[in-house]
C-alpha cells in the first residue's frame, strides 16, 4: 500500500504545474489577439500592484523580525529555566530560515514583475504572457512561504501552551 | 609607441587640472553605476518606499511596537502571559496583511478575458 502511495507521489511530481489559465507555448490566434489588445492595460494594473506589494512586504518583514526575536528570547528563557522543550528551538530556527526564503522569494518575484511591466508587450504578446505565468509562479512561492511561516507559528504557539503547563506544574510542587 | 606615450604624458602634465576633473567624473560615474546595479539587482529598490510614487504608501507602514521580552531570568505564569500578548499582537498584524495571493494577478483581474473573446468570436 505504501509503495502505491509512493508511486502516486512520483507520478504527481512529474505532472507539470500549469499556473496560467492558458498555455503560453500553445496560444490560439484568438488568445494571442486578446493578450495583444489588453496587455497595455494589464501592465497598468500590474504597476498598481507594484506600488501596493512593497508595503505588505516591509510590514511583514518587520512583524517577522519582531516575532522571531520574541521566539528566540522565549526559547533561551525556557532553556535558562531548565524546561526541556526542543520543539521551541526547532520552530524558532525554522521560522528564521523561512524568513530568509520569504525575502529571497519576494526579491525574485519583484524583479520578474518589474521586467514584465517594462516589457514591450505589443511586440511579442506570447512572450509577455509567458513572463506573466512566471511572475504568478514566483508570487505563489511567496504565498507558500507566508503560509508555511503561519503554520510554524501555530506550532510554536501550541508549544507555549505545553510550556505553560510545565510552569504551572512546577509552581504547584 | 614610446613617442606616443611621451606625448600623452606631456599632455597630462600640461593639463593636470582638466585631467584630474575628467578622472573624478569618470570614477564617480563608474561607482554610481555599480551601486545602482547592486541597488536594483539586490531587490532593495523594490522595498525602498522613499522613492517617488510611494508617498501615500508610507502612511500604511506599521508603526514600531515594543517587543521586549527578556531572554534570561525566572519564568513564571505572568511571563508566559506577557509573552502571549506580545506574540499575538504580532500575529494580528500579520493576519491583517496581504499574503500575496494569486487572485490579484489572475487573467480576470488583469482584464485578459479569453473565454469571453472566444465566445464573441464564435458568435461572429
Amino acid at each position: 500500500m505504501r509503495i502505491y502511495g509512493l508511486l502516486l507521489l512520483i507520478l504527481l511530481s512529474l505532472v507539470p504545474v500549469r499556473v496560467g489559465a492558458i498555455d503560453p507555448e500553445n496560444m490560439t490566434p484568438e488568445e494571442y489577439t486578446v493578450v495583444e489588445r489588453n496587455c497595455k492595460s494589464a501592465q497598468q494594473l500590474l504597476q498598481r500592484i507594484q506600488y501596493v506589494d512593497p508595503v505588505a512586504r516591509v510590514n511583514r518583514g518587520t512583524a517577522y523580525s519582531n516575532i522571531s526575536k520574541l521566539m528566540s528570547s522565549m526559547t533561551s528563557r525556557a532553556a535558562f529555566n531548565a524546561y526541556s522543550l526542543p520543539q521551541l528551538s526547532l520552530e524558532t530556527e525554522s521560522v528564521q530560515d523561512l524568513r530568509t526564503e520569504f525575502a529571497k522569494g519576494y526579491t525574485d518575484y519583484e524583479i520578474a514583475l518589474r521586467e514584465l511591466i517594462n516589457y514591450n508587450c505589443t511586440s511579442n504578446p506570447q512572450e509577455f504572457y509567458k513572463r506573466l505565468v512566471d511572475v504568478r509562479a514566483k508570487r505563489s512561492i511567496v504565498t507558500l512561504r507566508v503560509k508555511e511561516i503561519d503554520r510554524r507559528l501555530d506550532v510554536f504557539s501550541s508549544n507555549i501552551t505545553q510550556l505553560s503547563q510545565l510552569v504551572q506544574a512546577k509552581a504547584q510542587l | 609607441m614610446k613617442p606616443q606615450i611621451a606625448l600623452i604624458c606631456s599632455y597630462i602634465l600640461r593639463h593636470q587640472f582638466l585631467v584630474a576633473m575628467f578622472l573624478v567624473v569618470a570614477i564617480t560615474a563608474v561607482l554610481t553605476t555599480i551601486s545602482m546595479t547592486l541597488y536594483i539587482q539586490s531587490g532593495a529598490s523594490g522595498l525602498d518606499l522613499s522613492r517617488p510614487g510611494f508617498v501615500g504608501s508610507r502612511d500604511d507602514l506599521q508603526k514600531e511596537s515594543s517587543t521586549e521580552f527578556k531572554s534570561t531570568g525566572e519564568l513564571g505564569e505572568s511571563d508566559i502571559k506577557t509573552f502571549r500578548e506580545l506574540f499575538e499582537r504580532q500575529r494580528t498584524i500579520l493576519n491583517s496583511l496581504s499574503d500575496f495571493d494569486d487572485n490579484a494577478i489572475s487573467d480576470e483581474s488583469l482584464g485578459l478575458m479569453f473565454g469571453e473573446s472566444q465566445s464573441v468570436g464564435e458568435q461572429q
